[in-house]
């Protein structure tokens, strides 16, 4: 059961792409799974001690107010409250990518350390992640 | 066997993975033998049940539907 191993490269910074990381990360991890996530892209601006306000894409935006509603009356946490869950209870691990942070100009002490546990290059991800599933979100 | 402990989990108005977890959780904390009963309102509850008792081997006692709530009633059996 603790063999398995699900990871993620999640590169969009939108958050209805970012929900589903955070249900799939507290799921596997309350099932044993070993999660890996490497943040590249916009997420990055999403994982940072300031992190960007919430963007969702241009043509759902009449929907949001809807969902958002929703979200709140089937009192869904937030993708990051999943994902630190997760780390409660299992084996989640979250990188940022070393290479679009630079570009970005941002520091490792920049990312929440609450969510970030290191700043790595892909090769250390995709050494953790040789032989299980990957997702691209 | 000795008479196990009975353990209700209340999932009721949280989304999924929220009642899953719920249960994982107990089932943490309990041994073979033990009762985990789960309620739920998420509609993924029924089939995601099904499949952790596939995944672990528990015993599933009892599955039904009440008009407010699903109920699952596990039997723990699995525990190493």
């Amino acid at each position: 059961m603790g063999s398995e191993k699900i990871s993620m490269i999640v590169f969009s910074g939108t958050d209805d792409r970012l929900i589903p990381v955070g249900v799939i990360t507290q799921a596997a991890a309350a099932l044993g799974y070993e999660v890996n996530i490497f943040i590249t892209g916009w997420a990055l601006t999403k994982v940072l001690r300031k992190p960007a306000q919430p963007v969702w894409p241009k043509e759902f935006e009449q929907m949001v107010p809807a969902l958002q509603q929703g979200m709140a009356r089937i009192k869904a946490p937030s993708w990051v409250e999943m994902v630190k869950q997760g780390k409660e209870l299992g084996k989640v691990k979250v990188y940022a990518c070393s290479m679009m942070a630079e570009a970005m100009g941002l520091k490792k002490e920049d990312f929440d350390p609450s969510i970030v546990d290191d700043v790595v290059g892909v090769t250390t991800f995709l050494e953790m992640a040789k032989g299980g599933q990957v997702l691209f979100i | 066997m000795s008479q196990g402990n009975r353990i209700t989990v209340d999932a009721r108005g949280i989304a999924c993975p929220g009642p899953i977890t719920e249960l994982i959780k107990a089932y943490r904390n309990a041994k073979n033998g033990d009762v985990i009963e789960v309620w739920a309102t998420d509609p993924g509850f029924e089939p995601d049940v099904k499949a952790w008792i596939s995944r672990t081997g528990n015993q599933l006692v009892e599955l039904r539907k009440e008009q407010d709530k699903i109920i699952a009633v596990i039997k723990v059996t699995a525990k190493r």
